[in-house]
């Protein structure tokens, strides 16, 4: 799936938060195919919706590679990640001390995001945290102290462990080390997988949730539950 | 090998942030009111940046200084008071002759000639002049930089010196000591005349590009919130001569003893209460 960056995303819309007691929304976000943005468009529509200002800035990667030179990156890693699935314990211990690779990432539009209420952010996940995501959280400037509400589209069914927590954990726990709270959450299936994983994770989503791939994916209710609750938590 | 704590980190980030708003490091009692944690909590957090290679705190032997690497401090020049933060490294915490520009915007000093090449990576995407001056000749001097690479400098004979050999740099508590006599030269007769009155200074020159490369391969990604000084051994040693650490022995390169760190730099390490934040690594 191809797209093109839509230059209007970056016009904020609405008044800021000063003097109109508006929410003034930071939604920052890597997309690589396309479906990541589609859900940070659905997330800043369903904010504009409540009256938010939101604003959105795109992480781009200095260099966009193939995934097969991305995941190579990682690929020493994976029979310990896959044995961390079945061993708890042994997970925690990996996702606290495993090394994250990093991207080098274009200049954001926003890198200081102080002047903002709350701030989003999203990416894909690639096996854990993508990697100019995980860039973009290690050098983002006045995020200390702010709310913040994390989301992503990954290939499979929302699998507990495979999915969500693999992401979640890591990049919830880098975000509180820099003094920001999590306190939103929004993991949506992009029913999308670039190496072709996609037959598999069909037949895994009928075994576990005996529902379709299409029951999880962007523009799914389950999805829209997903924003609908995604944007309740960040605005309490 | 140890690792920074989580506080440390955050108040690395907010020196770091607070520069690169600024121009200028914060205070201690700013730190302290910024992470909500007690003054101790923020020194003995000083106390490991210093150690790390990030920070060097105002000490007795820089206090009240009229010239910083021989040339004359401006007039509204404030040096910070003792126990403060006197370098974010690789920016200085006072006005100094090392002005650098960003995108034509001047509110930062560099810190040492060593530094500047590779400041570059904290603005990224923007282009970074240091603009200084030849510690001789007085002639002009420019490096441009973007994304932490030398693009370009002024004048194309420019040569970096480094004062003080790395088994010497803990010879007193004192971490700015170090960068004192990192000066700037336009040229290598423009040193050798400076040396002639200078011959107590040990002395070892690089070139602004190998300088770059080495500033790249151990300091890169200092914005980052979890970075550390890293040192790849093996990658030191395979580009030992593009990073600038060579000497020459009839034609046979070897890596300068300079560059080397010895006993009395690790026992004083220790004595003077630093653990080892820098991370050795193979590449």
């Amino acid at each position: 799936m191809s797209y093109e960056f839509n230059k209007n995303l970056n016009k904020p819309e609405g008044n800021n938060s000063v003097g109109n007691g508006k929410k003034k929304i930071l939604i920052s976000y890597f997309s690589r195919t396309g479906y990541t943005e589609t859900l940070a468009k659905s997330i800043g529509n369903e904010l504009k919706s409540r009256e938010c200002s939101v604003v959105f800035d795109q992480i781009r990667p200095n260099v966009l590679y193939s995934w097969l030179r991305e995941a190579s990156r990682d690929f020493p890693k994976y029979p310990f990640f896959g044995l961390t699935l079945f061993i708890p314990p042994l997970r925690r211990l990996y996702l606290r001390h495993y090394h994250q690779i990093e991207e080098d990432i274009q200049p954001m539009q926003y890198s200081n995001v102080g002047e903002f209420d709350r701030v989003c952010i999203g990416g894909p996940k690639w096996a854990t945290m993508s990697y100019p995501v995980a860039r973009y959280l290690q050098t983002v400037r006045g995020i200390t102290g702010k709310k913040t509400g994390i989301f992503t589209t990954f290939g499979g069914p929302p699998l507990n462990v495979f999915e969500i927590e693999m992401l979640d954990y890591p990049m919830t726990r880098l975000i509180e080390r820099i003094g920001a709270e999590v306190v939103a959450r929004s993991f949506v299936s992009s029913g999308y997988h670039e190496p072709g994983l996609m037959p598999v994770f069909g037949v895994i989503s009928r075994l576990r949730y005996f529902k379709p791939m299409e029951y999880f994916t962007l523009g799914s209710d389950y999805a829209n539950d997903s924003i609908k609750n995604f944007c309740d938590d960040l605005l309490k | 090998m140890a690792k920074f704590s989580d506080t440390t980190k955050r108040i690395k980030k907010y020196i770091y942030d607070s520069v690169i708003e600024t121009g200028f490091a914060p205070k201690i009692n700013e730190i302290v009111d910024e992470i909500k944690v007690a003054k101790e909590v923020v020194l003995s957090s000083l106390h490991d940046l210093e150690g790390g290679v990030i920070v060097a705190l105002q000490n007795e032997a820089h206090a009240n200084i009229k010239t910083f690497m021989g040339e004359k401090l401006p007039k509204d020049s404030v040096i910070p008071d003792i126990g403060e933060i006197f370098y974010a490294r690789p920016f200085s915490n006072f006005m100094n002759h090392q002005k650098v520009y960003v995108n034509g915007e001047q509110k930062w000093y560099a810190e040492c000639a060593l530094e500047c090449v590779g400041l570059s990576n904290f603005f990224p995407g923007k282009e970074v002049i240091v603009r200084s001056v030849c510690s001789y000749t007085k002639d002009p001097v420019e490096l441009v930089g973007r994304d932490g690479v030398l693009l370009d400098y002024k004048p194309k004979g420019l040569l970096i010196h480094v004062g003080k050999p790395l088994r010497r740099w803990l010879d007193e508590n004192d971490l700015i000591a170090p960068c004192d006599n990192n000066r700037f030269f336009s040229s290598k007769d423009a040193y050798l005349e400076w040396h002639e009155s200078n011959k107590e200074i040990t002395s070892c020159l690089i070139q602004p590009i190998q300088a770059n490369r080495m500033i790249r391969m151990i300091a890169y990604g200092r914005p980052r919130f979890d970075y550390r000084l890293r040192v790849p051994i093996l990658k030191m040693i395979a580009q030992f001569h593009t990073i600038g650490i060579t000497k020459s022995l009839m034609g046979i390169p070897y890596i300068n003893p300079f560059w080397l760190p010895g006993p009395k730099l690790i026992r004083n390490f220790y004595k003077f209460k630093y653990k080892s934040f820098i991370e050795l690594g193979l590449w």
